[in-house]
């Protein structure tokens, strides 16, 4: 009963302000809005989006970014995987994506945005660096691909984000499979590699990664930080007019915006639908093509063009993230000229605001990291969980991610200033700890529920207490699950952009808000040095856990 | 609870202080007094737009000086968007949150303060003209002190500074800057892909819009009045057919727009474009200074004026420290607080005293300021046009959605 109750005040501890965002924005979505006037219930808000002239391009614009870039990055993942055994050049690129994908995965959104701004801009590097040599460019090109209204360049940076992602969950997963055995199976009956990938290992990893599919998709679906700085933004997509509303001068633009916000909600659920439709259809297709026994041999050649342009677009990405390096310390270079004409720390002297800065996301991330792994552990410690009690959990513990942030904004900001709890910085490590729950219970639960309890029994034979127990046998063995929860939970805060934004109440600033500022507002040196710390931060995280498990792993002496 | 009613009263109390002072004209002095007393210790969140370096040193100033004088703490809260803090102060009244509220003081002006007025969600009674330092503006001189985007200002924001709407151009591809709407047309169509302006509804592009609107429309006048009992399709059609002819040969083809008018300043600074606008007029002067502009960039008004407005400071209803609210108020619009903000090398920011009503040795101090290498002197910016209606804005914004808000 106690452990009930404990579960129950933990899932309340963050359905609360879920449940405040969700009424604050359904009330006024259907016309009920006291403080200006708005006291009936009524569709005037759905009438005055559907006014806006734009608002069924933006809609479709939000369902094709959100579907096409999660679509592309499975797709990638999936060749990643199945070419990993079968092309060198593959086997290779693996080996290096595997050391790098920690790094990787702690990039968040709005850097790899500034990434592709500082290079494909009219006057990115890129076009520095081919003018005017080549082209005979003195002045920066009348056409670039940044901001871009096609929605192909947020694809590409929403790819970049989420593959690296999605190759961790999917490597952490198939440990569980026997992916080997499967793939010999699949030789020995002259089946591709690609072939047994896609008829026997599959099937079963799939629905391993749908919930954090789903979360993916979900964001995609809704993303703001990436558009306001990579477009598209005539129209924007659908978040995009939300945020305009929730920011107009005239007050009562809330009320469409409120509805918009229900709208995207709408399409989130629309687009989980759409997404297992095709699914299903690919899954049809592929037990087709397994029964007319198509063995793939000759694929090799059609997956290697796509692999290449995944290469290229991780090329772009790292010259795009040596770009804001140089910008953070240029101080001056003027265009065309290929690198800074001259380096200065100029945009680092006033060390007491960076500093402020940095330390206060530092505080924010490292306790939210440590407090989504401790609620966590008491979860998982505190009782003893049936498999599909375990995944009822899991999928509670994914709501966060799958209701779009932007719809809570105004709701949110509602309950907690009744609360009087808004612009605190115990607010925002708390809205951060639920954004990073899930991530730490995904990386948490597997290590915890298949923990072998005989070692347990073993240390309780040997006369150690049940704390004893915990600390000195059980912790150190799943060390290495802690430590890749906490380094993930410090890139989850680090990256949260609309939470902090409005649970901060504009007190509280991270260097994602001021990153994502100073992009938006063109102030080119300040979304560098904003963006040089987004990346230190998480790596900060990601090395203090390398040497923490070196150094734990250590053959220790006998003292 | 009980804090809570006792803030309530303590508040009922000074309101009905305040009223008393205001009634009496003589006892400016004696309220100056009171406030110092009740705002001893307090901290005056100031909500400001935080984008300039510059702008956020000189705002750190007053709060170093509040500190020492009055014993006050000033926070500044950086905004982005004005609009961010107004969403924050309605949400607290959605919440009933009638004291304590997150803001006590807002930079803030024309739409903004127009909304907030009607919504009530500002200070509901006079706390401006019982200022000490209000008896050195002179309201008929500067009209746009009292009358904020032709909406009556009722004391419930102090006017801090002027602002004018100005072009600036990089000299090194721009020999002769256009000087009206019409020779705006021609050195667009001549030089395709060097204009652009803030994508509305952006303040700046929005201004940019109401701007060429003033120029070209043949009833002018219409633009002060309600948009209601205008004919909006026939004041604003010379705007649309102007838009029409030049947007094809805007940046990016007038499928992209710079989301507001910094990312358009650092369009100027790649050379993608030629000419950008802003409402500080000393603003590429500080960007040279910084480095963030080429030394070249120059400024230029239209002939007929450009549109000029004053930016206020407003207290919002639940404000919790409202009286050291007012003290930093009354600090920003002092003499020597208005003359340290119109330095260039320190803001640049026009002052809204009267120069009659300071002491000779103020008004030789102002006359002497020296001006940025990209700032036109007074003279140069003599020219105003006051700002349309608020309501002609959301009217303005729809209209050119329709028309422009779709990239194909």
């Amino acid at each position: 009963m106690i452990r009930f109750g404990f579960v129950t005040f933990g899932l309340l501890l963050f359905a609360l302000p879920l449940l405040g965002g969700m009424v604050g924005v359904l009330l006024p979505a259907f016309g009920y809005f006291p403080p200006l006037g708005y006291e009936g219930i009524s569709l005037l808000p759905a009438a005055l989006f559907w006014a806006h002239p734009h608002a069924l391009t933006a809609l479709f614009q939000s369902l094709y970014i959100g579907l096409t870039a999660t679509a592309l990055s499975v797709v990638f993942v999936f060749l990643c995987l199945a070419l990993e055994q079968e092309h060198r050049a593959v086997h290779h690129m693996m080996k290096l994506v595997r050391v790098m994908l920690g790094p990787l995965i702690a990039l968040p959104h709005s850097t790899i945005a500034i990434a592709l701004l500082f290079l494909l801009a009219p006057s990115g590097w890129l076009a520095r660096l081919i003018a005017p040599e080549i082209t005979g460019w003195m002045r920066p090109p009348a056409f670039g691909f940044v901001p871009d209204q096609s929605g192909g360049v947020l694809i590409l940076g929403l790819m970049a984000k989420e593959i690296p992602f999605l190759l961790f969950v999917a490597l952490a997963q198939s440990q569980s499979l026997p992916v080997k055995r499967l793939l010999t199976l699949g030789r020995l009956h002259g089946y591709h590699g690609v072939a047994s990938w896609l008829y026997l290992i599959w099937p079963q990893l799939y629905p391993l990664l749908r919930l954090p599919l789903f979360a993916v998709l979900a964001y995609a679906l809704s993303v703001i930080d990436m558009t306001l700085i990579l477009g598209p933004t005539l129209p924007p997509p659908l978040a995009g007019l939300i945020l305009q509303g929730f920011t107009d001068p005239d007050l009562a633009a809330r009320l469409p915006a409120s509805f918009a916000a229900f709208l995207q909600l709408i399409l989130i659920i629309a687009g989980m639908m759409i997404w297992v439709g095709v699914a299903k259809l690919c899954r049809l297709c592929s037990i087709l093509l397994r029964h007319h026994q198509w063995r793939m041999r000759s694929i090799s050649l059609v997956t290697l063009p796509p692999l290449m342009i995944l290469g290229l677009s991780f090329v772009l990405l790292a010259l795009g993230l040596i770009a804001i390096g140089l910008w953070a310390f240029a101080k001056s270079w003027p265009f065309s000229a290929n690198l800074p004409q001259s380096y200065g720390l100029h945009l680092w002297r006033d060390s007491a605001e960076w500093g402020l800065l940095f330390a206060q996301s530092f505080v924010i991330a490292v306790a939210a990291s440590l407090s989504s792994i401790g609620l966590s552990m008491l979860w998982l410690e505190g009782r003893h969980w049936h498999r599909r009690s375990l995944s009822v959990m899991t999928l509670l513990l994914f709501i966060p991610l799958l209701v779009p942030q932007i719809s809570l904004l105004f709701g949110l900001q509602v309950a907690l200033s009744y609360l009087y709890l808004d612009g605190k910085l115990l607010t925002v490590i708390w809205l951060h700890t639920l954004y990073c729950l899930p991530y730490s219970w995904l990386v948490l639960a597997p290590a915890l529920v298949h923990f072998d309890r005989r070692y347990i029994t073993l240390a309780r034979s040997l006369g150690s207490g049940p704390w004893r127990c915990f600390w000195r046998v059980k912790l150190p063995m799943i060390a290495p699950s802690l430590a890749s929860a906490f380094s993930i939970g410090i890139a989850v805060s680090v990256a949260l952009y609309l939470p902090t934004l409005f649970a901060g109440a504009g007190r509280i600033d991270t260097v994602t808000t001021e990153a994502v500022t100073a992009a938006a507002n063109g102030a080119r040196g300040g979304a560098a040095r904003a963006a040089l710390m987004q990346m230190a931060l998480p790596l900060l995280g990601f090395l203090a856990v390398s040497f923490f498990l070196r150094w734990q792993q250590a053959p220790k002496k006998q003292a | 609870m009980s804090r809570k009613h006792l803030t309530a009263f303590k508040h009922l109390v000074t309101a009905v202080a305040m009223m008393g002072f205001a009634l009496s004209s003589a006892a400016a002095m004696t309220d100056i007094a009171a406030l110092e007393e009740e705002a001893k210790g307090q901290t005056v969140y100031f909500n400001a737009w935080g984008g300039d370096e510059k702008i956020n040193a000189y705002i750190s100033w007053a709060g170093q000086q509040m500190k020492e004088r009055y014993d006050v703490s000033v926070d500044h809260v950086k905004l982005t968007d004005t609009a961010a803090a107004v969403s924050r102060i309605l949400a607290e009244k959605t919440a009933g949150r009638a004291d304590d509220g997150s803001v006590d003081l807002l930079w803030v002006n024309g739409e903004n303060f127009a909304a907030m007025k009607r919504a009530g969600l500002l200070q509901d009674h006079d706390w401006v003209t019982s200022l000490p330092n209000w008896a050195l503006t002179d309201a008929t001189e500067l009209p746009a002190i009292a009358l904020d985007f032709a909406v009556p200002t009722d004391g419930r924001e102090s006017p801090w500074g002027r602002a004018q709407l100005v072009f600036f151009y990089d000299s090194a591809y721009v020999q002769t800057p256009p000087h009206d709407a019409a020779s705006l047309k021609d050195y667009i169509l001549s030089h395709p892909g060097r204009f652009t302006y803030p994508q509305p509804p952006d303040f700046m592009g929005l201004s940019f819009l109401k701007q060429i609107l003033t120029e070209v429309t043949a009833m002018p006048e219409a633009l002060y009045q309600p948009v209601e009992e205008a004919d909006f399709e026939a004041v604003t059609a010379p705007l649309w057919a102007y838009l029409d002819e030049v947007t094809p040969a805007l940046w990016r083809r007038g499928t992209a727009y710079p989301q507001n008018y910094p990312a358009q300043r650092q369009l100027v600074a790649d050379g993608e474009v030629d000419i950008y606008i802003a409402f500080n007029p000393a603003d590429a002067s500080s960007a040279i200074a910084q480095g963030d502009l080429p030394d070249t960039v120059r400024s230029y008004i239209h002939r007929s004026g450009t549109i000029a407005n004053v930016h206020f400071l407003a207290i919002p209803f639940n404000s919790g420290s409202s009286a050291g609210a007012k003290l930093l108020a009354n600090l920003l619009l002092s003499p020597e607080a208005q003359l340290r903000k119109a330095d260039p090398a320190i803001w640049g920011d026009p002052s809204v005293l009267s120069q009659a009503r300071l002491t000779a040795d103020m008004q030789a101090q102002f006359a002497g300021l020296p001006k940025g290498v990209a700032t036109l002197g007074p003279a140069d910016l003599a020219k105003t046009l006051p700002e349309p209606h608020p309501s002609w804005v959301p009217r303005l914004e729809q209209a050119w959605l329709a028309r422009y808000g779709a990239a194909q």
